[in-house]
């Protein structure tokens, strides 16, 4: 990874905007008055909808007594709202459920924030935001916290009941990128987390017997994951309750430049964009919504603002918040493409089992198929015969339930592409499984391949099933090798550029229109490159890949034959290929 | 002795190191410079020279246990070499978080941090060390 210092010599200018409009059509109410609301929006051009976080302190000093347009002119959400639908834009309110690093003490109340959030290994957790502010969380596990927490959604949603605000409503997790994944800003370790937790435990020994005595480190760590859940679910639940007219669900936000790593860079006042780049590709991949709030201005003029803009406000807001849905308007709008679709080990597991990332597959997929997966972690998986008839699912045996087996066989019956991971897999399972192929007189044939794989086919369907705990020694190589040959028996129609380090290729796809109905989609591959040096590669255009347009080159220059686009990007330097595709 | 604010330090956090709920020894919970957390790798190289055995806690910024506070200088000492800062500042865990909860910046978070760490000084810095000119 290459990091980036800001060497100009002139001072920053802050804008206003950026306070108010901090990125991605997010608009911050109490950064500006309410009588500059209308100039505001009206200076939004191409706008149609805009993020409003729910600022929690800006409406209470207490947690007590709440402010909706009663005094300060800037919580009058009605006001906003009714601006908002003059200027022909559509609100869609974010109410924090978890610590947000945006604000002020996490967004608490100023009287709530008490008792600071500590990491794993003891430290005080905090954030530095887009003007080197330090913002410091606070636990989410204080009682006093999600008592006055229930308040506040019973107030806010009572205003708008009495308002006749209609705008939809989600909960916001925030978190950060990692290794791990996205990491909720509610995990904490603080005192009043270990009090609360013990008195859970004692709770639950009450309640079963099983757990009396000295726990083992699995029954903690499976107990660990209920008692988060049950403190996310009060705040879930107060705000699904007292906002019900509006309650859409919980997006997750990753914010960029949030996690431990960025922070001990960040008080030096370094900032890396290639690790911004990977994050947010990253956390498209996981279906949480990127968000560059905490980064400055300045880091989003280059090739992470175009990525911003390209994949974030112009793709995946639209995917996430339109009404219509992106098959209703498939012609005008792009939307992530993906092949794969992959359901993990859930956080009750142990961590001892193992992952897909164990068996080397989300290395495999982000060298071969750059970001065309979404990873749906501990997801519940539901099959949408519109929407998922050419994905390739895959599902670990381990966490097998009687209604995923139901919709994993729902969907193989109904042409679904289906890939297990048999390791872990209940007896009970398998029998029924056997039983399955024998009842519907399917051939199973069985490959060796490192492990046995054993194949069946229905029509379009495929079912695929594997023992990964054959796969979990092989060398880094070897799991590459296997992934390929087995992904190479599946119709995946993808145009492969490995792309040198550094350098992020992303897929986006929409349906043709009446000038293109010989294709049976519009893939756009947009290639950018975050690092600071001059990168080069080519790529080869399969036979029922068509190059349609090249736009929005900056710092590039490429050379178009025949079959192969060969291509050199300057740092910070990017293009998009809008490619047409036919069977 | 402080250190000077601004200058190229390596900065360690260290706290203790538990075994199940019994703490035995130390383990570094943070150390970085001007470039971040110091990489894993990096770390480990210097634990196995020194201590001829495998690290159990290792993780970029990370590593551990340490039977005292010594150790803890003389394995700091031997990265800031390395590294070409110049010099090491050790902070416990306590202070850390009294200084992270009193300041308001970033920078402020840096410069309590020098002046409340125990400041070692690397007489050799400005000569070259193996990492300071890639990964400084």
């Amino acid at each position: 990874m290459f990091e980036e210092v800001d060497l100009s010599l002139t001072t920053p200018v802050i804008r206003d905007e950026d306070s108010v409009f901090p990125g991605e059509n997010w608009f911050f109410y109490w950064k500006t008055s309410a009588s500059l609301w209308r100039v505001k929006l009206e200076s939004l051009t191409g706008v149609k909808r805009i993020l409003v976080p729910i600022n929690w302190a800006f409406h209470s000093d207490t947690g007590e007594k709440y402010d909706f347009a009663e005094e300060k002119p800037e919580t009058d959400l009605k006001k906003l709202v009714t601006i908002a639908d003059e200027c022909g834009i559509e609100v869609v309110f974010l109410v924090p459920m978890t610590p947000c690093p945006f604000l002020t003490n996490g967004g608490l109340p100023s009287l709530l924030a008490r008792t600071p959030m500590i990491d794993e290994k003891g430290r005080v957790q905090a954030v530095i935001d887009k003007d080197g502010n330090l913002n410091k969380l606070y636990s989410f596990f204080d009682p006093r916290v999600y008592r006055a927490y229930g308040k506040f959604a019973k107030e806010l949603g009572r205003y708008f009941s009495t308002k006749g605000i209609s705008c939809d409503v989600w909960g916001m997790e925030c978190g950060q990128i990692s290794l791990d994944g996205f990491v909720s800003t509610i995990k904490d370790y603080s005192p009043v987390y270990q009090q609360g937790f013990s008195k859970f435990i004692s709770a639950k020994k009450d309640e079963d017997e099983a757990l009396v005595g000295v726990m083992t480190p699995d029954q903690e760590y499976y107990l660990a994951y209920e008692f988060l859940t049950t403190i996310r679910s009060i705040y879930a639940d107060a705000c699904e309750v007292g906002l019900s007219g509006n309650w859409e669900g919980i997006i997750q936000v990753g914010l960029l430049g949030g996690s431990q790593e960025d922070f001990f860079k960040r008080i030096h006042q370094r900032e890396s964009i290639s690790q911004y780049s990977f994050d947010l590709l990253e956390s498209v991949s996981l279906e949480v919504l990127p968000s560059s709030l905490l980064l400055p201005h300045r880091l989003k003029k280059g090739v992470l603002g175009k990525m911003l803009e390209q994949l974030v406000t112009s793709s995946f807001l639209e995917y996430k918040f339109a009404h219509t849905s992106f098959d209703e308007d498939i012609t005008s709008q792009f939307s992530p493409k993906r092949f794969f679709e992959v359901y993990d080990l859930t956080p009750d597991v142990s961590p001892d089992i193992s992952g897909w990332a164990d068996l080397g597959l989300w290395d495999y997929l982000q060298k071969y198929y750059s970001w065309c997966y979404s990873d749906m972690g501990e997801t519940e998986f539901k099959w949408d015969e519109e929407k998922d008839s050419n994905r390739i699912f895959f599902f670990h045996g381990i966490t097998m339930t009687k209604v995923l087996f139901h919709n994993i066989l729902k969907t193989f019956m109904s042409g679904g592409q289906v890939i297990l991971n048999r390791s872990g897999l209940d007896i009970e399972y398998q029998r029924k499984l056997e039983a399955f192929f024998i009842e519907n007189d399917l051939e199973v044939e069985k490959v060796k391949l490192g492990t046995t794989l054993f194949n069946a086919s229905l029509g379009d369907g495929r079912f695929l099933v594997f023992d990964g705990d054959e796969l979990v020694d092989f060398e880094q190589k070897k799991a590459m090798e296997f992934w390929h040959k087995v992904l190479a028996t599946f119709k995946v129609n993808h145009l492969m550029a490995l792309a040198p380090e550094g350098v992020q290729v992303s897929w986006k796809v929409r349906g043709p229109n009446t000038q293109e109905l010989s294709y049976e989609e519009v893939r756009r591959m947009s290639i950018y490159n975050p690092s600071s040096y001059k990168k080069k590669f080519k790529f080869s255009i399969p036979r029922n890949f068509k190059l349609i347009k090249v736009i929005d080159e900056e710092k590039v220059h490429y050379v178009h034959g025949q079959n192969e686009i060969e291509i050199e990007l300057l740092p910070e330097g990017s293009v998009s290929f809008d490619f047409g595709v036919f069977s | 002795m402080s250190v000077e604010a601004g200058r190229q330090v390596l900065t360690a956090v260290y706290g203790p190191y538990y075994m199940g709920k019994r703490a035995d020894g130390y383990e570094i919970i943070a150390i970085f410079n001007n470039s971040g957390l110091c990489q894993e790798t990096h770390l480990e190289d210097i634990f196995e020279n020194q201590f001829s055995k495998v690290p159990k806690v290792l993780h970029d910024g990370g590593i551990g246990p340490f039977e005292g506070l010594e150790d803890i200088q003389k394995y700091c000492f031997s990265l800031c070499q390395k590294y070409g800062d110049e010099g090491v500042s050790l902070v416990s865990l306590d202070s850390y978080n009294k200084v992270i909860t009193d300041a308001f910046t970033g920078e402020e978070l840096l410069n309590e941090l020098a002046l409340k760490g125990n400041y070692i000084k690397n007489p050799e810095a400005g000569k070259s060390g193996f990492l300071s000119g890639i990964f400084s």
